[in-house]
């Protein structure tokens, strides 16, 4: 039985672990998610959630307690954002490493400095390289569903991986949306109690995080390595029950009117839905272009870009993070997903929405119109554009 | 609180491990292990009790174990404990965390403050060395006065 309720972004990320029922959840606040805990607290203050809140002292041991509880079989979530999610940095590491499942929501946000509250991924981005399963939603029952299937994900036996769930900063994690969401007896039926193949138990000893030398050091980055780039299909089977149970469909990428497109826009999270519309428009005005949504960004779905971008004349990104001295993440992994194919689109960055810069459907029409001319050219010079940047406005730098 | 504390016969900290001989803070554990009993479980501060008794694929510990970083024993133990209680498996299990006096004081001392506010059912057990011993003989705040002959302390 499907029921509905006006929520934020927040809100619907803490109904789902609420309704995957975690037995620990180790919290501190931070802007834009401190609603995820206030929600958690306020269900087991009503009785509607079983559950040990820790209260700690810093997202660094959110994390640490997060890992002491899910090796001793818990099921685990929290939320954070940018700093606090730097903060965890070294943690994350370690979480992944020892196989454990914990479910991480976070508020998208821009990393100081200068400090800055609003939607971004640059947060996030910064983590890609942590071995955690990377989800970002589009609006808020995205965010629901992708929360609740991340546990299912995590916690199947050949994956064990911790997830990342991302909703943009304040765009969703504070903005009321319907949310369409099962009952708690489909929630169970989805998502049986865990069952850790391995814990801190006195009756069966195990030593967790030991130190390796040289001779095994690479086989345990090789076997995590390994379970994170066989995780694809289990994730798509989740998906697909997902869909027969609840009747939504998620895809690691979405495409939308990329068959015949000569340029198509990728990009992530919030401003999906504002591109689509963008989209529909310039066809419209007979303009040739697609668009692709990445749900999934770790694993990367390198086999379906090249599957849905590999007609277009050019394939633009639209990011909201940079990685100073290079371009957005996001183009070197696309870029690499293309490099040993026999005929490639090229394929050139934009930078959009830093810090919480409204991203609109004029931005996405410069930037279908901006790729197409460096199609009709052959080249993609410069590399990297700003959109909606002002020179003139930028802080003196050193001389 | 309850807190029970087993003899035993059994080595739960075993010999084996790459301590150097006559080492103070292995010894120490393995007697804190003796009274502690099997039904214990660890959380150990990144140190030379970690590196010393941990070697992958070899282990001196004969109770459960949990290593994750320096400055996080306290609330590794934290979240150990706070599962056991959920999971109602806490009852007659010790959770100890073990930490030099730079991961207990320095490094560790803001894992620690919140442990402790929390009230976990954590025994916190410090080997104190007097300095960074690990990593050889670096100050840290806990030294009562100059570290070295002449220099300032804290
Ligand atoms: S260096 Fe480490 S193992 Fe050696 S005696 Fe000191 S504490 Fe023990």
């Amino acid at each position: 039985m499907e029921m509905k309720e006006i929520i934020r972004g927040n809100m619907a990320t803490a109904l789902a672990a609420k309704m995957a029922r975690v037995d620990v959840v180790p919290a501190f606040p931070i802007t834009p998610s401190t609603l995820f805990p206030e929600k958690i607290s306020e269900y087991i203050a009503n009785g509607e959630l079983d559950a040990e809140m820790i209260l700690v002292e810093s997202e660094h041991s959110a994390i640490s307690a997060a890992i002491g509880a899910s090796a001793a079989g818990a099921r685990v979530a929290t939320a954070t954002a940018s700093q606090g999610l730097a903060l965890m940095h070294e943690v994350l590491f370690i979480a992944s490493a020892m196989r454990l499942p914990i479910v991480m929501a976070i508020g998208n946000r821009a990393l100081s400095g200068p400090i800055n509250i609003w939607a971004d991924h640059s947060d996030t981005m910064a983590e890609r390289d942590t071995g955690w399963m990377q989800f970002y939603a589009e609006n808020n029952q995205e965010a629901f569903d992708l929360m609740l299937m991340a546990f299912r994900i995590a916690e199947d036996r050949r994956v064990l991986l911790p997830a990342m769930v991302g909703l943009d900063a304040f765009t969703l994690t504070h903005t009321m949306e319907p949310v369409d969401y099962p009952s708690q007896e489909e929630v169970d039926d989805f998502l049986p109690p865990y069952q850790p193949p391995y814990t801190l138990d006195v009756n069966r000893p195990m030593t967790f995080g030991s130190f390796a030398t040289p001779e095994s050091y690479m086989e345990f980055k090789w076997s995590h390595t390994r379970a994170l780039e066989e995780s694809p299909p289990v994730i798509d089977e989740i998906f697909e029950e997902y869909k027969k149970r609840f009747g939504r469909e998620y895809k690691r990428v979405t495409g939308y009117m990329t068959e015949d497109a000569d340029v198509i826009i990728v990009a992530m999270g919030s401003v999906s839905g504002t591109l689509r519309e963008a989209v529909r428009q310039m066809r419209k005005d007979g303009i040739r272009v697609g668009a692709v949504k990445i749900t999934t960004f770790r694993p990367f779905p390198f086999k379906e870009i090249v599957e849905l971008c590999g007609g277009a004349k050019i394939v633009a990104i639209a990011e909201r993070a940079i990685s100073p001295g290079f371009a957005g993440p996001l183009f070197g992994e696309i870029a690499g997903a293309f490099i040993n194919q026999p005929s490639r689109p090229l394929i050139s960055d934009f930078i959009i929405g830093l810090g919480g810069r409204d991203v609109t459907l004029k931005d996405f029409r410069e930037i279908a119109s901006t790729a197409l001319k460096e199609a009709e050219e052959g080249r993609v010079e410069p590399l990297v554009k700003w959109i909606n940047i002002n020179p003139e406005e930028a802080p003196p730098g050193g001389e | 609180m309850t807190v029970v504390i087993r003899n035993t016969d059994k080595e739960l900290f075993t010999s084996g491990h790459r301590g150097c001989a006559g080492c103070g803070e292995m010894t120490a554990v393995r007697q804190v292990l003796m009274v502690a009993g099997p039904n214990t479980i660890v959380a150990n501060a990144t140190g030379c009790l970690e590196v010393a008794s941990t070697g992958y694929p070899e282990t001196a510990w004969a109770i459960p174990w949990i290593h994750v970083a320096f400055e996080n024993a306290a609330a590794v133990a934290s979240g150990v404990e706070a599962a056991l209680k959920k999971l109602g498996k806490k009852e007659g299990v010790n959770v100890l965390a073990f930490a030099g006096d730079g991961g207990t004081f320095d490094i560790g001392l803001q894992a620690l403050s919140g442990m402790l506010e929390r009230g976990h059912d954590v025994k916190f057990f410090t080997f104190d060395n007097e300095a960074y011993m690990n990593t050889g003989i670096q100050n840290h705040r806990l030294l009562p006065g100059p570290s070295e002959e002449g220099e300032e302390g804290p």
